[in-house]
């Protein structure tokens, strides 16, 4: 099934929160790192009904730092910037957490753990390879002409077969794989610049081209 | 390089990267267009699985949560949302772990009470009367279809219209952030469910609760609306008193809506009617409804609905195919009055159930709650004439054993060590048994005779201790009682076998007259009375061994 097309030429999910008509942007945004964070509860034998709170308010704290945590090129690399809106908001939830204390104390017992807030971490981060990605290629959008852009999109994010793209663009064979090749460099480039973390740095990438 | 053969993955490489000269390039601009071997290399060359990776599985399961974390991003505080920096504005309501409550003016949202198929329901204080309400806050994508939204308000409309103690009253249809919200009246105590995982409701407490949630649901019923999804946890308990609640409108929703996610059960199919099953919710009727009060009944005397398979299509099945076992079978106390209500409820055939929920309460306010050890039942009957038949000819024989034997009895007795004094002068002698049948007055009720033995185990002066069995000697009793000169009593003192849950033990008192061989008695018990007549019999061992002695 081929993926619209307009939504991966905006900006990535994060920052899309802060418009506020971008309905979509939520629902992507929670079915995104929901399973993630209801991956995590499973993981600590949480009920459904409890682990469903909980992803609720870790959501909002990470949507809600996003209203506050502008992502500065200087201060950091997009990857960093992430890592750090994460910790905050994961912050944020326990914090509030410990407030309540009024009898979910299994529940929340199994979440105190250093290990558990390190886990959550861990697998959000794993998440934000997609937000990397999306900014990524949203970047480089805006940086190239049109017929090159749509010649990758086509093969490259629809997996549509060079010559069948060719067709429907009315360029040569030969185009469209050159405007695919400079596009994976681009963005090659480009993820390289936004991801730092030298243990992630370049898996975006890997994962992207190798087969 | 000539046309017809292919180039190498380096030079391949070059020209994408443009670093040949340009006539090179050219011929090789050409020559790709036609050469697929070429464009297998170049496909590799420039390999990049975006498609895949961005792909993200959007679930509805997720969308409700999606449009309650927009409202409460741009309802809540924006940049102080855990109320750190507190300032003039309000906080959102927290939830236990700071998940967000929805904001209804006028209501002051408490606490989330649960979550259904239709959305959550919270406990919310109305401010302005202080009174405690319950908020209904529909689903999201529930709410999206604007044809489920106006039936919803029309059967809100009408339910509004109904006021019957046994149904949630709703009090008003509001607008949270664009989706509907019910109040509703706030019952207390849970839902039916919960009550009876708490502890096993007693036959008489079945029988009062389901008889008013028949009266609940036929006072809906005659305002035209039919519940589609009656099950113990649609009725919510205010101590003893069962309130209906969520009025199937889960159900009308339109059929392309998933209401929950892949793989769980849309309906609950325990309680579904087979027509239900068969032809869809749209061929809901007042008939499917007493269906599923039947199932309800079935449950809270059983312990369990009545078809329970281990998929749900098996329940399905089962439910639409398979004739359902008696409750009797499962515990035998109950009674045959509720036994057969519920059967005919749950009649696969729509006529031949109730013909409405009032008619189906009537029942169960006229219905029994007793199997009575010695009321004997009317199916019974028959077996049961047939076995007096045979009980009458082997008192007869035994009679007859008695009459020839008695002379001897009398002769031998002294000479005979095992069997105690049997003089005929001492009444009611220990180690002897009495046989008997029981007639209910007054003399032309419609209950037949039955059958019992009574067992003499001990005897004092005026004082004695034996053992009342039923028919078949199915259930037994100790009794105690007390002789003068020849007029007896006795009371039930405790139980060996018994399936009336205590029925007799301090309740029942028979008394009566001696006469020799015979004791004629009467039985009391709550207004009600029998006749009694016993005949003595021998221990069918000892007029043998008499016998062989002489």
């Amino acid at each position: 099934m081929a993926p619209d097309t307009t939504r991966h030429t905006r900006p990535s999910l994060l920052l899309r929160l802060r418009q506020p008509d971008d309905s979509a942007a939520w629902v992507e945004f929670v079915s995104l790192y929901g399973p993630v964070i209801a991956e995590w509860c499973r993981r600590r034998n949480l009920q459904a009904s409890d682990s469903e709170d909980i992803i609720q308010a870790v959501l909002l704290r990470l949507a809600r730092r996003m209203q506050t945590f502008s992502y500065d090129p200087v201060k950091g690399t997009f990857r960093a910037y992430l890592h750090t809106l994460a910790k905050y908001a994961i912050n944020d939830f326990y914090a509030k957490k410990q407030e309540r204390g009024s009898g979910d104390t299994r529940v929340l017992a199994s979440l105190e753990t250093i290990e558990a807030r390190d886990e959550l971490l861990v697998q959000l981060d794993q998440q934000f390879d997609y937000e990397l990605l999306a900014e990524a290629i949203s970047r480089i959008q805006r940086r190239v002409e049109r017929q090159t852009w749509e010649a990758f999109e086509l093969t490259a994010m629809q997996g549509i077969a060079a010559a069948e793209a060719a067709s429907r663009l009315e360029i040569s064979i030969a185009s469209v794989y050159k405007s695919k090749s400079r596009m994976v460099k681009l963005l090659r480039e480009e993820l390289a610049l936004l991801d730092s973390d030298s243990e992630s740095s370049g898996r975006v990438s890997r994962i992207l081209c190798d087969s | 390089m000539s046309a017809g053969s292919c180039a190498t993955a380096d030079l391949l490489a070059q020209w994408l990267e443009g670093a040949l000269n340009p006539s090179e390039a050219a011929q090789l601009d050409e020559h790709i267009e036609l050469c697929s071997c070429c464009q297998t290399q170049l496909e590799r060359l420039t390999r990049c699985h975006v498609s895949a990776f961005l792909e993200t599985p959007i679930s509805e399961r997720w969308a409700e949560l999606a449009t309650t974390l927009r409202q409460a991003q741009h309802e809540g505080t924006a940049t102080d949302p855990d109320g750190m920096n507190s300032s003039a504005s309000p906080a959102v309501p927290k939830g236990r772990f700071g998940e967000s409550f929805p904001q209804v003016s006028g209501y002051e949202v408490l606490e989330l009470l649960g979550r259904g198929g239709m959305g959550r329901v919270y406990l919310a204080r109305h401010v302005a009367l202080n009174r405690s309400v319950a908020i209904k806050v529909i689903a999201p994508h529930l709410a999206e279809h604007s044809q489920f939204i106006a039936r919803l308000q029309l059967e809100a409309r009408s339910l509004a219209s109904v006021k019957h103690p046994n149904i949630v009253q709703v009090f008003d249809v509001v607008d949270v952030a664009g989706q509907p919200a019910l109040i509703l009246e706030y019952v207390p105590d849970g839902t039916l469910s919960s009550r009876c995982e708490q502890r096993k409701l007693t036959q008489l407490e079945a029988c009062r609760i389901a008889e008013q949630i028949c009266r609940g649901v036929h006072a809906s019923h005659v305002a035209g609306i039919i519940h589609r999804d009656l099950k113990p946890a649609n009725v919510l308990m205010d101590g003893m008193i069962p309130k209906v609640t969520d009025f199937g409108l889960a159900l009308n929703a339109p059929s392309e809506q998933r209401l929950t996610a892949p793989g769980e059960c849309p309906g609950t199919p325990e309680y579904m009617a087979p027509e239900q099953i068969r032809e869809g919710v749209t061929s809901s009727s007042p008939s499917s409804d007493v269906y599923s009060l039947g199932a309800i009944l079935y449950e809270l005397l059983t312990g369990q609905p009545p078809f329970v398979g281990k998929t749900l299509y098996q329940t399905l099945e089962m439910a639409a195919n398979s004739p359902v076992t008696p409750p009797q079978r499962h515990c035998s106390e109950i009674s045959d009055d509720l036994n057969d209500i519920c059967l005919r409820a749950l009649n696969k055939q729509p006529d031949h159930r109730f013909s409405s929920a009032a008619e189906m309460a009537d029942a169960l306010a006229n219905a029994s709650t007793k199997r009575r050890h010695i009321a004997d039942l009317r199916k019974r009957s028959a077996r049961l004439k047939w076995v007096m038949v045979l009980a009458g000819i082997t008192l007869v024989v035994m009679l007859l054993f008695s009459l020839i034997n008695g002379s001897r009895a009398l002769k031998d007795s002294a000479a005979t060590p095992n069997s105690p004094a049997e003089q005929q002068d001492v009444l009611l002698p220990a180690g002897s048994l009495w046989k008997g049948t029981y007639k209910f007055l007054p003399a032309d009720s419609d209950v037949p005779d039955g059958e019992m033995e009574l067992q003499v185990d001990e005897r004092s002066n005026d004082t004695f201790k034996g053992t009342y069995y039923s028919e078949q000697r199915e259930f037994a009793w100790r009794i105690e009682g007390a002789v003068h000169g020849n007029e007896l009593s006795w009371n039930f003192v405790s139980a060996i076998r018994d399936n009336s849950a205590g029925d007799v033990v301090g309740v029942v008192r028979v008394s009566g007259t001696l006469n020799g061989d015979r004791i004629s008695a009467l039985w009391s018990q709550n207004g009600e009375s029998a006749r009694l007549n016993f005949v003595r019999i021998q221990p069918l061992q000892a007029p043998l061994e008499n016998k062989t002695v002489d």
